[in-house]
């Protein structure tokens, strides 16, 4: 996959849990949203190592310090180019 | 406390520049009902919030809010990149150029700068949610009439993605009120501020 399409992975999974996190907060009991939840969390995680181990960090705490500070490194998320 | 995210809550990848069009996008940065405004509003609201539903749902919308507001600046950027002083007159950008030369400033469409004043918190429940349910309708009113106004694909798809969660989050306070008005005595809500009384 390309940076950009896996990219456009990690987001659509955390747009997932922006959502239904959203739903949540008011149906804190609703079984069927905590297990959509749980899966789309750990399909999440594996999306963001996936992407950080090709393309670099997305938090911080996802530089692996032997290629450096590699946070400073861009592309930052609005330089993208059409 | 937040963590930064170097990524963009929906992609924005536009190909033409178009400084007119950022000059009345802008507006969703630092105008009345503006993604600055909504972030600061909510996130200010939530400290005197008395029902763990609502303080979350406060939390994670101004959270959002703030993604939305990063979005915005990022279409404004994009559509003010490599301009040439020609384009900048004829645009009629020169007006903010001439202040800000293509930096992101928060103000309104019309020029003025970002006001508090347009961001309320009251420190009653009831009226605080009815306050972002409106401040949702009218954040996804002037989306309605970004659209009308733009004919990019770059820019419209965007676009779409922020007046579509102005919906979802009107829905999410819409249940927020209701958790309070349960907690509330039925017969009048309006007995007691939750806020100060309880």
């Amino acid at each position: 996959m390309t940076r950009e399409e896996m990219l456009r992975r990690v987001q659509m999974l955390d747009f997932v849990l922006v959502d239904v996190n959203l739903f949540l907060n008011n149906h804190p009991n609703d079984t069927a949203a905590l297990n959509f939840y749980n899966k789309y969390n750990e399909l999440h995680k594996q999306a963001v190592a996936e992407f950080e181990e090709s393309f670099g960090p997305l938090t911080a705490s996802g530089v692996n310090i032997e290629d450096g500070w590699s946070w400073i490194d861009k592309p930052w998320p609005w330089e993208m180019e059409g | 406390m937040w963590t930064y995210e170097k990524k963009l809550q929906f992609p924005v990848n536009i190909k033409n520049p178009n400084p007119a069009m950022a000059k009345f996008i802008i507006t969703q940065f630092g105008g009345p009902d503006g993604e600055l405004a909504a972030s600061q509003r909510y996130l200010a609201q939530r400290y005197s919030m008395p029902f763990k539903q609502c303080i979350a749902t406060l939390s994670d919308i101004g959270t959002e809010e703030l993604a939305h507001m990063e979005m915005i600046c990022a279409i404004v950027h994009q559509l003010t990149r490599n301009l040439t002083i020609e384009q900048i007159k004829e645009s009629g950008f020169d007006t903010y150029f001439v202040d800000h030369t293509t930096g992101l400033y928060p103000q309104a469409a019309a020029g003025f700068p970002f006001d508090a004043l347009c961001f309320a918190s009251k420190g009653d429940a009831i009226t605080d949610l009815v306050e972002d349910m409106a401040a949702e309708q009218k954040a996804r009113t002037t989306y309605d009439n970004i659209l009308r106004m733009v004919d990019d694909p770059d820019v419209i798809e965007p676009i779409r993605f922020l007046r579509e969660r102005e919906v979802v989050h009107f829905q999410r306070f819409g249940e927020a009120l209701r958790v309070v008005q349960d907690n509330l005595n039925s017969k009048n809500f309006y007995a007691i501020n939750p806020e100060f009384d309880m």
